[in-house]
């Protein structure tokens, strides 16, 4: 370590340290001031052990502070004054010394540089298909969503309606009517069931439900089921009671080809 | 004459007033009568020009009843309803002046032109028969009923009546056009209406003019109908048909809010008149199917899904009623 007396930087203590740096690794020195006229780096050739370059020059009363950057090409000390030389021509012998080290980190040998860290493996076909990629999904999923919920409604709805036929429906309730043995919500079931039956029969699905109704209570078979039906269901105090087993009987052996048959 | 037939002549001596003056409409004075023996109140929902005012003012003077009619406007306000408190100066005191709201009859027209909050203070008086002024709360007149028409929501200048507001009016009636035959008719009729004369000038009737000022019926008769629509059988069966209609407007796929208790009290309510009009002293499903577009249209509302794929209200009450038998 050499103290510089005739060489002052601009730091705080005034003193040039000699550095160590690794080769090919640039270094600066900032505000380091050289006596004497201006300076400028001397031209390169081909076996340089330096690479100097002096990147700002400022007047220091009667001599010059300097910005320099240097890179080291070869291991060992080397005195960055003597790759410096006078833009008049005149001698550099008043500098003083500028030490710097230079450390190999591969062996003195060792002619090849280290092969490179395996990295991650691009991805395929690029950037540009992987935005197309993202962006096909992006558009699809939203139309796998649409499909999936239609295909839950459509489920939901099918649950909604009546999972079997009107002859499935009745045949039961008839059965437990003409027994005498229909609860409450059973004997409701039965009425909205033939409501529904004759329906069916008359072909009126595409009425509205008052208007069908109007309909049927127009027909001289269904207008007797439905009078009786009220008698049974409705009237507060029917006139005559109401003989089930007959009035159903024609209901009894209802089946779905039959029904539509007629 | 028994109570029995006195009611139905009754009936049908207002179907006949209300007859000389509007043109078929006959499902809209059933719905009017059946608010009216109800104790509901209705909205009648159609475009301008369905002759709706008209309407109830024949209704309302058939019956003699007391009558107001408030025009809703975007700057009413709700004491120009309800009323208010006015000082006296000479007495240094406040006075009551009470609104249109004290009346039997009240015609609120075109309701949804008004700013919620007057819809609010008149939908608060249907609900508790009463209302509040100043320190005072004072009890509407009995009976009360409130006829609102409104024109359809997609029109401009209108402000849509909430759910909760709506859920108050038991019927909701929507107007149709006439048919080709009545609309012939009422421009027969229009030809027909004449001027009046009034010293040296004269001015052309319109059908107000012509509505008769002499009631067919008084505050008796009324009460007579109501009392008979009360008398009506409702049976186990019927409201289990009720229980289940409500029921499935909760869980179907394409409702995000379905009828509430009150559509179904509605149901029952409304098919009790329904009967007693239609000469029956028990209520069947047609009555319940009959009601059921006017009691639960106005409380359904379907989800994003539904009105997505244009479906309508009407179009799932239908297929539910259909599922139904």
């Amino acid at each position: 370590m050499i103290a510089l007396a005739s060489v002052s930087q601009g730091n705080p203590s005034g003193d040039f340290q000699p550095r160590k740096s690794p080769i090919g690794v640039y270094r600066d020195i900032q505000d380091l001031i050289l006596p004497g006229t201006e300076l400028e780096p001397k031209p390169l050739h081909q076996n340089t052990e330096i690479i100097l370059r002096i990147t700002a020059i400022r007047a220091h009363g009667d001599s010059f502070r300097y910005d320099l950057s240097y890179c080291g090409l070869q291991k060992g000390e080397f005195d960055l004054s003597d790759y410096l030389q006078r833009k008049d021509g005149s001698s550099t012998q008043d500098l003083a010394n500028l030490p710097v080290e230079f450390e190999s980190v591969l062996e003195a040998d060792r002619l090849q540089p280290n092969m490179p860290d395996a990295g991650k493996l691009p991805s395929i076909g690029g950037y540009k298909n992987m935005l197309i990629t993202a962006g096909i999904i992006w558009a699809i999923c939203p139309l796998i969503l649409l499909l999936v919920k239609r295909r839950k409604n459509k489920e939901s709805n099918s649950l909604v309606s009546n999972p079997e036929n009107m002859a499935d429906r009745l045949h039961p309730l008839i059965e437990a009517a003409r027994d005498g043995k229909l609860s409450i919500a059973e004997q409701a079931e039965l009425e909205r069931s033939l409501i529904g039956f004759w329906r069916e029969r008359l072909q009126l699905q595409s009425k509205t439900p008052i208007s069908a109704l109007a309909e049927i209570r127009q027909h001289e078979e269904a207008s007797q089921l439905f009078e009786q039906l009220e008698s049974w269901l409705h009237k507060p105090n029917p006139q005559s009671p109401v003989n089930l087993k007959t009035l159903l009987e024609p209901y009894r052996n209802v089946t779905k080809t039959n029904q539509e048959e007629h | 004459m028994d109570k029995e037939e006195k009611v139905t002549e009754f009936i049908d001596k207002i179907r006949a007033r209300v007859g000389t003056v509007v043109v078929g409409q006959d499902q809209v004075v059933e719905r009017l009568l059946i608010a009216l023996f109800t104790s509901g109140h209705i909205l009648l929902q159609g475009m301008p020009g369905l002759a709706k005012t008209l309407l109830v003012n024949a209704l309302g003077k058939a019956i003699h009843l007391d009558f107001s009619r408030v025009q809703f406007t975007v700057d009413l306000l709700p004491a120009d309803i309800l009323g208010s408190e006015i000082l006296d100066q000479s007495s240094a005191t406040f006075t009551t002046r009470k609104g249109p709201v004290f009346t039997n009859l009240l015609l609120a027209d075109e309701i949804n032109r008004a700013a919620p909050k007057v819809q609010g203070a008149l939908l608060e008086a249907m609900q508790e028969r009463k209302v509040t002024l100043g320190d005072e709360t004072y009890r509407l007149p009995v009976p009360f009923l409130v006829i609102a028409t409104q024109n359809p929501i997609e029109q401009s200048g209108t402000f849509e009546l909430p759910e909760a507001q709506l859920d108050r009016f038991m019927l909701c009636h929507r107007l149709d056009y006439p048919d080709v035959q009545e609309e012939e008719e009422i421009l027969k009729r229009n030809l027909g209406l004449g001027i009046q004369k009034e010293g040296q000038g004269a001015v052309a009737n319109t059908e107000f003019d012509i509505v008769s000022d002499e009631p067919v019926g008084g505050p008796e008769d009324l009460t007579n109908a109501i009392d008979h629509t009360h008398r009506v059988h409702v049976s186990e069966v019927f409201i289990k048909h009720v229980v289940e209609l409500v029921g499935r407007t909760r869980t179907h796929p394409s409702i995000e809010l379905g009828g509430s208790p009150r559509a179904g009290i509605a149901l029952i309510k409304g098919a009790r008149a329904r009967a007693m009009i239609h000469g029956r002293n028990y209520a069947i499903p047609d009555d319940l199917f009959a009601l059921a577009e006017d009691v639960l249209l106005h409380r359904i509302r379907l989800n994003y899904e539904a009105l997505a794929d244009g479906l309508t209200a009407a179009n799932i009450l239908n297929e539910i009623i259909r599922e139904m038998g």
